[in-house]
């Protein structure tokens, strides 16, 4: 029997699906624009499947929620929160900087690429400069 | 508005083929409600990417029933005798009564708030409607509009629920495995205790609870903590029926 809460790398693995769904699902919702109703359901074959125990996305919900809440400026500190909250948001901060680096975000506009090779940005049109 | 009265046993009345039988309870106490909470086995797993949910509390209600009855009436028995004589006579009551009681006992759902009630600043009201005993006539009643006033939960409460209600174990030996909830029944109880102000709808002896705070947390039903601290506390999600078992 595991202890979600105390397998840090089973909820990093479960943050991370998290972010790739929503990564994919906000550029649906952006391409899908009048698109009917059909259109809209094959879009979403897009959105990778879940490969976890719903409980590892459950606790990783809850991790985002403390983690809105500091960002929020809700002060509480480590004392307020439980030793496994605490290694939650540092499996949160490892999936978080995972992500990003696999998805850049467009100077210009903010949005994440769908990866680090795209030529021009994904949401505002803007070429990006080759590195030389 | 009639109240529930809390200290009284309870009478459940089930009628079949035109025949009435009662079935008394004693006073369900909290560490019996808590054993039935333990009980509960509410599972999740993902199915072809889909999440797949399953409920089942019949197990846990089924023992509660056949731990707190204490009187059964309108049963025979072949020598005659009264069916409580007999030993265990509880697991010998046809199981579709002894499922039946524990249906009304847990029969407890979400009440909107009627029309002329004022918004109460810093106070939270949640109403409940609920079946609880039959009256002298053998009806069973529904009460309606059972009024639980709370203080506004605060940050560390909110946290706290958002914490336990996410708890889980993988059973299975793998991460796809089944996800086996552990629920946050404890810590609603706790919150409830914690924030609530006064009640509506409910006695102990013929004397309403009221503001009481102390006598409500002493004498409340757990059950009705719980159904009611979780419309406060998750007030998108809240379904407390059970009937979809």
């Amino acid at each position: 029997m595991i202890d979600v809460v105390h397998d840090t790398e089973g909820v990093r693995m479960a943050l991370e699906e998290i972010f790739e769904q929503d990564l994919v699902r906000s550029r649906i919702e952006r391409e899908s624009v009048g698109a009917n109703e059909e259109t809209r359901e094959r879009m979403a074959f897009q959105i990778p499947p879940r490969t976890l125990s719903p409980g590892y996305y459950e606790f990783g919900l809850h991790l985002l929620r403390l983690d809105a809440e500091q960002k929020a400026g809700i002060g509480f500190t480590a004392r307020d929160l439980a030793a496994f909250e605490v290694s939650g948001l540092l499996a949160l901060a490892r999936a978080r900087s995972a992500f990003e680096g696999r998805h850049p975000a467009c100077s210009a506009c903010g949005a994440r690429q769908l990866n680090r090779f795209g030529v021009e940005c994904s949401g505002c049109g803007v070429k990006f400069r080759k590195r030389k | 508005m009639a109240s529930i009265e809390l200290a009284t046993p309870r009478v459940i009345v089930i009628e079949e083929r035109g025949k009435q039988y009662r079935l008394a309870l004693a006073r369900i106490v909290k560490k019996q409600w808590m054993r039935y909470f333990d009980g509960i086995v509410s599972t999740s797993e993902n199915q072809m990417g889909k999440r797949v949910d399953s409920f089942d509390s019949s197990s846990a209600r089924l023992e509660l029933v056949e731990t707190s009855l204490i009187d059964a009436q309108g049963y025979a028995t072949a020598d005659g005798s009264p069916i409580t004589a007999a030993a265990g006579w509880q697991a010998l009551l046809p199981l579709s009564h002894r499922l039946a009681v524990g249906n009304t006992i847990v029969s407890v759902e979400r009440a909107e708030a009627s029309n002329d009630e004022p918004i109460m600043l810093g106070v939270e009201a949640v109403y409940l409607n609920a079946v609880w005993s039959a009256d002298e006539n053998g009806v069973m009643q529904k009460y309606r509009g059972l009024c639980h006033r709370f203080k506004t939960p605060n940050g560390e409460q909110q946290r706290r629920f958002s914490r336990d209600s996410s708890r889980s174990r993988i059973v299975g030996g793998s991460r796809k495995a089944k996800t086996l909830w552990m629920g946050p029944q404890p810590t609603l109880v706790e919150l409830y205790d914690e924030l609530i102000v006064s009640v509506e709808g409910y006695q102990v002896n013929g004397v309403e609870l009221g503001a009481d705070h102390d006598t409500i947390v002493a004498e409340m039903d757990t059950y009705h903590k719980v159904a009611a601290a979780d419309v406060l506390f998750s007030p998108a999600a809240a379904n407390l029926s059970e009937d979809n078992d």
